[in-house]
């Protein structure tokens, strides 16, 4: 199976702005400590930035425009929030959620 | 070893492996799903591999699809990946103090790794104040990383008789998969300090609308991400 010349550019480039942002913060911790203040931060970023990926998934955006909530994904949300805050169970959260998905997408 | 004590279940690589399972169906799923786009984006199974392994991100894999088949240069394509891939710039910087002792191979071979998901789970861990080791963490990464690759070609592979994954619910097991690890994060939050954590959600969600309106979303993701570590900081500052 052969790959064409673009695409390996393309995935190789991608690969390198993806993986330097990754690995600096590790090589930079080796040599220096953080500044208490920095890492003190840092604390709340689990917390924010899973509430902000959850919720861009939510939006259909485009700058310049209001965002729009995709219903179809808030709908499914539903039972998939319920399921995560009683069971506590991941894999039965990603379960009900794309059965609860499947079956939106079937009625809407 | 010199290393502070592990709890045990965070010890091993397999401990590791075990932490990974309950998000693997989410890989599954995802992959899945970006096997079948790959494939209707014309590229070969080859290339959906390859790009899994070196590239190694959901959201991003999924705009490169968009971007090939809208005929985007180089390097616009390099461009966006890398806006949509430098919230993992603020992951590392968060996880990395941890691993501070560890060799500098070993810090490049676990940030190589670090995921949405994997650093959800090894956040949680350090929220429930468990000790773990560089094992358990690397079991944990590498678990997610060939269950990404697997899955993908799978998805590659039924791609040529699937056009449409989305009347399956498939997409939607990277929703169901943020929401859970956030609930789980949050609730681990909240237990600490509910004025705080509700006030960072809060402002996270207000900013991230506001800035949908202004930026790409996944500038707008890392912005509001930042709001909100600053909004807990100050908190935590006047208590």
């Amino acid at each position: 199976m052969i790959i064409s010349k673009s695409i390996l550019l393309i995935l190789v480039g991608s690969a390198l702005v993806t993986w330097i942002p990754r690995i600096t913060p590790f090589i930079l911790g080796k040599m220096v400590k953080f500044p208490a203040v920095v890492t003190r931060f840092l604390e709340y970023l689990p917390l924010s930035i899973l509430f902000a990926l959850l919720l861009e998934t939510v939006f259909n955006a485009k700058t310049g425009h209001l965002a729009v909530p995709k219903w179809d994904i808030v709908i499914a949300l539903v039972p998939t929030v319920i399921t995560a805050v009683w069971l506590k169970d991941l894999m039965k959260t990603v379960i009900v959620g794309i059965v609860a998905m499947a079956l939106v997408r079937l009625v809407m | 070893m010199e290393e502070v004590q592990t709890d045990p279940g965070y010890t091993t690589f397999r401990d590791g492996v075990r932490s990974c399972l309950p998000t693997v169906l989410g890989y599954l799923g995802i992959g899945f799903s970006f096997g079948i786009v790959g494939i209707n984006s014309h590229l070969n199974l080859f290339e959906i591999a390859l790009m899994s392994a070196i590239v190694y991100g959901g959201s991003s894999q999924f705009v490169m699809c968009g971007l090939l088949l809208a005929n985007t240069s180089i390097t616009g394509i390099v461009m966006t990946v890398f806006l949509v891939n430098l919230r993992h710039l603020l992951m590392s910087m968060t996880a990395s103090p941890h691993f501070r002792e560890e060799s500098l191979l070993k810090n490049i071979s676990i940030g190589s790794l670090l995921t949405d998901e994997s650093f959800a789970v090894f956040s949680t861990t350090v929220a429930q104040e468990k000790h773990f080791s560089l094992r358990w963490m690397e079991g944990l990464n590498v678990t997610a990383y060939i269950t990404w690759i697997v899955a993908t070609i799978l998805g590659g592979v039924v791609g040529n008789f699937i056009t449409n994954p989305e009347q399956f619910g498939l997409d939607f097991a990277l929703t169901a998969m943020f929401a859970g690890l956030f609930i789980t994060q949050f609730q681990w939050e909240l237990t600490k300090s509910q004025k705080k954590s509700v006030s960072v959600v809060v402002f996270v969600g207000v900013s991230l609308y506001l800035l949908l309106f202004f930026v790409s979303s996944s500038v707008a993701v890392i912005i509001s991400a930042l709001v909100g570590c600053f909004v807990g900081g100050i908190i935590h500052d006047n208590k």
